[in-house]
């Protein structure tokens, strides 16, 4: 399992909050939260840091509650990368067998992977994350380790998630500018929500988990315990209180208000008629909104936020036989009536993620905005789990680690 | 004094209406009135002297209760008290329903202060409201920039499309010795050679249907800058000439500006001897030049048009792509100037902050004070530092709140920063 002791920092830099996990895993081998932190967020927007000064400075004050939760030192850190610069493609990469008795190798294999990767990447753009799908050996037969199998030629498939180096440097140099904190790794941070939600069994059955944050809405669709397809829709909370703010001609702070008080994600019959005051402040008069026209507004944006999801997926034929379902987290899962929206658009059951086979404080676990920085750490750990492993199958792993599998 | 405007119109055709609404409006809807006679105009005011001159266009004055005839000042608030007041009066000129096209000069108080009013009315009747509105010179002063600036932000809620038309822009565009007179009749023959060509879209016979409605359902939401094409050919190589015409035009010669298209639209119209290859042949070109822009084609005859083509291509790039061209992208339109085109064709609307520099009067100019002589052979002489750039194309409010002025979220032709409420049309009473 995981190494012993060793402390591993998940950290999202999302739209609205900072949120920072550490990590031990146990001698038991268990992964144990033992500290978190979470600050505002100034410096993002839709997911991207557009101000680095001021996301540093929260990163700081969020880095620092968790280091005195843990009672650690953080020196490193995996960092949660999202935004609309985020793009994820399924690639395939073709390898001829040069031996005589044709015969793969993991020299062969790692080549496939190697040219599936490299496909379709711009300039400007990096590679995020990479996971390894299957292999096909001369057009025909799929095999998830092809090494030692006899053919002239090995295919490899792998889904890519790549991102703008430039926007990601932003996050980068906001955690690691004035402090002495490393960044390990960027993770596209909807893989790590899921990877803290979703247990193997439900990666193998089928498992579409939406993290919907202020600035964005991740999606990762897992199916035979493997990532399938993921991306980013630049649309989130924030979008829910513009629309309020400026359909009923209130200030953001009120409309952000409304929204977490009064807020759905569907319309009902008894808000038609129901109308909500608001006292006047300061000598301005009260007002009244109706609370259909605060329900009507948001429902008509979680209703095309999902759907445009669901578009998207529809290319994949996995999102039909996810039978394990749709899976909610991020502070968006918040919203009344988002998991009855989700069952309609999706037409699979829809459940509200908690963070599984993970133990520490309840508040935090229990949390869907923690999601993403718990799943970070189990990131961590999946990887160093898999240093060991290098001996014994080392360029596939290290080249596209398959997180479907281990956790 | 003038007898009951609104008795006294004929029975207005059951489709297209046009309105001309303030000096400059009434002006232009009695140059275009005479052109189809299937079109009923009209002309609406706060001024019955103005309207007065107006001979053979039906007219409608506005607030005569109030300001007794003499207009509204420049007053484009106390146009608007007015409107509102005379609500009825307005709704008796929109009863039915069909496309309504609304000329007018933003800037003047009857223009800004009305529009607005009678667009949502006519909306509200069931109209599809195009508008096309004249931006003011910005030596008329900050009052009528102000005034045109108010108008056009509450315009793009009330009508369906707003294709604004910067005169700033067409008078950096053209020669420095053109005259005050020719200024205007050219602005005015701009506006007037989009409208023509929007009203074929209903009044012609439909090969490929492609309705008012269309454009506003795509260009509705848009973050875009653009412009819109009118262009004219005949002679048996006419599709051909159209295209070089396009492709001459300014809109079309900068580098990215087709290659940026989010939504083209190219709307053909000719006689009876239309052929389809000839729509064939320019949808593909157009599709060339624009593989990423969604491009609708619509098709109309009219006996009228009998051996000549005319296209109307709008165009609008993906939010967040348009990038104004260089100063150096006014030479290849110089030299497009010089085509030998210019003698069978007319380029008529386009849109632009700052064009190219062109003259006004060479050889290829038509009838009509139109924009042909663009197409002729003799140009005019470059203003030092014109820069040609493209003027914002308002189809659609910027209604962004906390994202304005950040990259937009863009999908399906879509900016998804702005409100879905808005997008869809969605009315909050």
């Amino acid at each position: 399992m995981f190494s012993p002791g060793q402390i591993l920092v998940g950290l999202e830099i999302g739209t609205s909050k900072i949120c920072v996990a550490v990590g031990e895993v146990t001698d038991a081998g268990e992964l144990t939260i033992t500290g978190f932190g979470q600050a505002r967020s100034r410096g993002v927007l839709k997911g991207e840091v557009v101000d680095v000064e001021k996301a540093g400075e929260d990163v700081r004050e969020a880095l620092a509650q968790a280091e005195d939760m843990a009672d650690v030192e953080i020196e490193g850190v995996f960092l949660a990368v999202t935004g609309n610069h985020i793009r994820a493609l399924n690639n395939r990469g073709v390898h001829s067998i040069p031996t005589v008795d044709r015969k793969i190798t993991e020299e062969d294999a790692h080549e496939a992977l190697r040219n599936a990767k490299g496909n379709n990447c711009p300039p400007g753009y990096e590679i995020v994350d990479s996971v390894r799908q299957d292999f096909r050996v001369d057009q025909h037969s799929v095999y998830e380790n092809p090494v030692g199998v006899v053919g002239a030629r090995i295919e490899a498939s792998v889904h890519v998630i790549q991102g703008s180096s430039r926007k990601m440097d932003l996050s980068r140099r906001a955690v690691e500018g004035p402090t002495p904190v490393r960044v390990e790794k960027a993770v596209f941070s909807g893989l790590a929500s899921a990877l803290a939600v979703l247990t193997t069994e439900q990666k193998d059955q089928g498992a579409l988990v939406l993290d919907i944050g202020g600035g964005t809405t991740e999606y990762a669709l897992f199916q035979k315990g493997l990532l399938r397809h993921s991306g980013v829709l630049a649309v989130g909370g924030d979008h829910v209180s513009n629309d309020l703010a400026l359909g009923l001609d209130i200030p953001l702070s009120l409309a952000e208000e409304l929204k977490l008080t009064l807020g759905a994600a569907v319309m009902d019959t008894e808000s038609e008629r129901a109308v909500h005051t608001i006292p006047g402040i300061q000598g301005l008069p009260e007002r009244r909104v109706s609370l259909a026209h605060l329900r009507r507004i948001m429902a008509l944006r979680w209703e095309e936020t999902l759907e445009l999801i669901a578009r998207e997926l529809a290319e994949s034929q996995w999102l039909r036989q996810a039978r394990a379902g749709v899976f909610l987290c991020g502070g968006g899962a918040r919203t009344p009536g988002l998991d009855a929206l989700a069952r309609r658009i999706f037409q699979l059951p829809v459940a509200y993620g908690h963070v599984q086979n993970v133990s520490g404080p309840m508040d935090v676990l229990e949390n869907p905005e923690f999601a993403t920085a718990i799943g970070l750490v189990r990131y961590g750990a999946m990887r160093s789990r898999q240093q060991p492993r290098r001996w014994s199958f080392p360029l596939l792993s290290s080249l596209a680690p398959r997180f479907g599998r281990q956790n | 004094m003038n007898p009951d405007p609104v008795s006294t119109m004929p029975v207005p055709a059951p489709v297209v209406r046009i309105i001309g609404v303030g000096g400059a409006g009434g002006r232009l809807a009695h140059a275009l009135s005479p052109v189809d006679p299937a079109v009923s105009a009209l002309a609406v005011d706060t001024d019955a002297w103005a309207l007065r001159r107006l001979e053979g266009t039906p007219t409608a004055t506005v607030g005569d209760s109030v300001l007794r005839g003499l207009g509204c000042g420049g007053d484009a608030l106390q146009a608007t008290m007015v409107a509102e007041h005379d609500q009825a009066r307005l709704k008796s000129l929109v009863s039915g329903t069909g496309l309504l096209v609304l000329l007018v000069g933003m800037g003047g108080g009857a223009g800004s202060g009305i529009v607005p009013v009678l667009a949502r009315l006519a909306r509200d009747s069931g109209w599809v409201v195009a508008v096309i509105a004249t931006v003011p010179f910005e030596f008329e002063g900050p009052l009528r920039r102000a005034n045109a600036h108010q108008g056009l932000k509450t315009l793009r809620s009330a009508a369906d499309l707003v294709i604004p038309i910067s005169l700033q822009g067409l008078m950096r565009s053209a020669a420095e010795s053109a005259t005050a007179e020719e200024l205007l009749r050219w602005a005015n023959d701009y506006v007037l050679g989009v409208a023509r060509e929007l009203l074929r879209m209903i009044s012609g016979v439909p090969l490929i249907p492609l309705g008012i409605a269309d454009l506003a359902r795509v260009f509705k939401g848009r973050q875009t800058e653009g412009g819109a094409a009118a262009v004219e050919a005949s002679g048996e190589l006419r599709s051909k000439e159209v295209w070089e015409l396009l492709r001459a035009h300014p809109l079309l010669r900068s580098p990215n500006a087709l290659a940026e298209a989010g939504v083209i639209v190219l709307q053909v119209a000719g006689g009876p001897d239309l052929k389809i290859e000839e729509l064939e042949w320019l949808e593909k070109q157009v599709q060339d030049a624009a593989p990423h822009a969604q491009v609708l084609l619509g098709a109309v005859t009219q006996p009228v048009l009998a051996g000549r083509l005319t296209a109307l291509l709008v165009v609008a790039p993906d939010a967040g792509m348009a990038t104004p061209a260089s100063a150096s992208d006014a030479a290849p339109h110089t030299e497009a100037e010089r085509s030998p085109m210019g003698k069978t064709a007319r380029k008529e609307a386009l849109m632009f902050e700052d064009l190219a520099p062109a003259s006004i009067g060479d050889a290829g100019r038509g009838g009509g004070g139109m924009l042909s002589g663009r197409g002729g052979t003799a140009g005019g002489k470059p203003r030092s530092g014109a820069r040609n750039f493209q003027q914002q194309f308002d189809f659609a409010p910027r209604w962004r709140g906390r994202f304005e002025g950040v990259e937009g979220t863009l999908r399906g032709g879509e900016n998804l920063d702005e409100p879905t409420f808005a997008r869809r049309g969605v009315k909050l009473n």
